[in-house]
């Protein structure tokens, strides 16, 4: 992640749950999916090759991800990741336990201080 | 893929990753130069971008899974590839540890046969021997050692064996051997 002005850095597991949220609408290559985070990000979030590719990897050497090799936009062959049905599932529960977790977490710093 | 699999086609997985970073590079300076920067300089600001691309492939093949196999063989064949270079020192090295695990098995086989291994019966703990020595019977195996030579049997009359036989009630047997 790159951090400059209004951007900021990423916990740690959460570029993957983004990676699987992204790829999970349909295959797509890896150049894209990095534009497609800052976009929906509108350019808070800025993906790094250096992020990107390892997480790519591990998520593929996980069976969350699968892959193929074909022409891309430009013509070129590139390599485009799908979501495999253990992907998705463990999307599904990430998902899940972050919206739990960030309700528990704003719940608590949006509590009033009295009760500490 | 099994990483097995993974391990074997290793070159395959190297020119895919290779490929897939060039993609991306190639892709990342073509929207630059369509943005209206000019390629050469597209490609030194993408470049620049990227960081080091030899260590985004180490982080991806290091989430592989066969890393650390490929290290291993890795570090295998630098072994070898130094051993070979240096036949003097391999040929000591390999000569001492032949010899010394050759003299250690072989004194290792005499302890275990002298002292290690149980007598071939089934209660070696109720085998006894009779002399006539004060630590004639209970040292060393067969040996009486009374006057330092191993081998000497404490020799007895047929007679004083039958009257041993006769009157040793605490034994279930009493065997004797005749020499010469």
């Amino acid at each position: 992640m790159k951090k400059t002005d209004d951007r900021f850095d990423l916990p740690q597991g959460t570029l993957d749950l983004l990676i699987m949220r992204v790829v999970a609408l349909g295959p797509i290559h890896g150049y894209a999916i990095a534009q497609r985070i800052q976009q929906i990000s509108r350019d808070a979030l800025q993906v790094q090759q250096g992020s990107l590719y390892p997480a790519l990897h591990r998520l593929e050497y996980k069976k969350f991800l699968s892959s193929l090799w074909k022409p891309s936009e430009t013509g070129r062959d590139a390599k485009f990741y799908e979501l495999t049905s253990k992907g998705r599932i463990h999307l599904n529960a990430e998902t899940e336990n972050w919206a739990r977790l960030t309700d528990v977490v704003s719940l608590i710093l949006q509590g009033t201080l009295e009760g500490i | 893929m099994s990483w097995l699999r993974r391990l074997f086609s290793r070159k395959q997985l190297e020119a895919d990753l290779d490929k897939e970073l060039r993609f991306h590079f190639e892709f990342q300076v073509a929207d630059k130069v369509r943005s209206g920067i000019p390629e050469s300089e597209a490609r030194r600001l993408t470049r620049i971008e990227f960081g080091g691309i030899e260590q985004i492939k180490e982080d991806c093949r290091e989430r592989r899974g066969t890393m650390w196999l490929e290290s291993l063989l890795q570090d295998v064949r630098y072994a070898l590839r130094q051993l070979r270079k240096a036949p003097g020192f391999t040929l000591t090295a390999v000569l001492t540890l032949a010899l010394g695990i050759g003299a250690t098995t072989a004194i290792f086989t005499l302890v275990q046969q002298v002292m290690l291994q149980s007598l071939p019966v089934s209660r070696p703990d109720q085998l006894w021997r009779i002399g006539d020595q004060p630590h004639c019977c209970d040292w060393g195996g067969y040996s009486q050692d009374s006057d330092g030579e191993a081998g000497n049997w404490s020799l007895f009359s047929w007679e004083a064996y039958k009257l041993f036989r006769a009157n040793t009630p605490g034994f279930q047997d009493l065997a004797a051997l005749q020499g010469g």
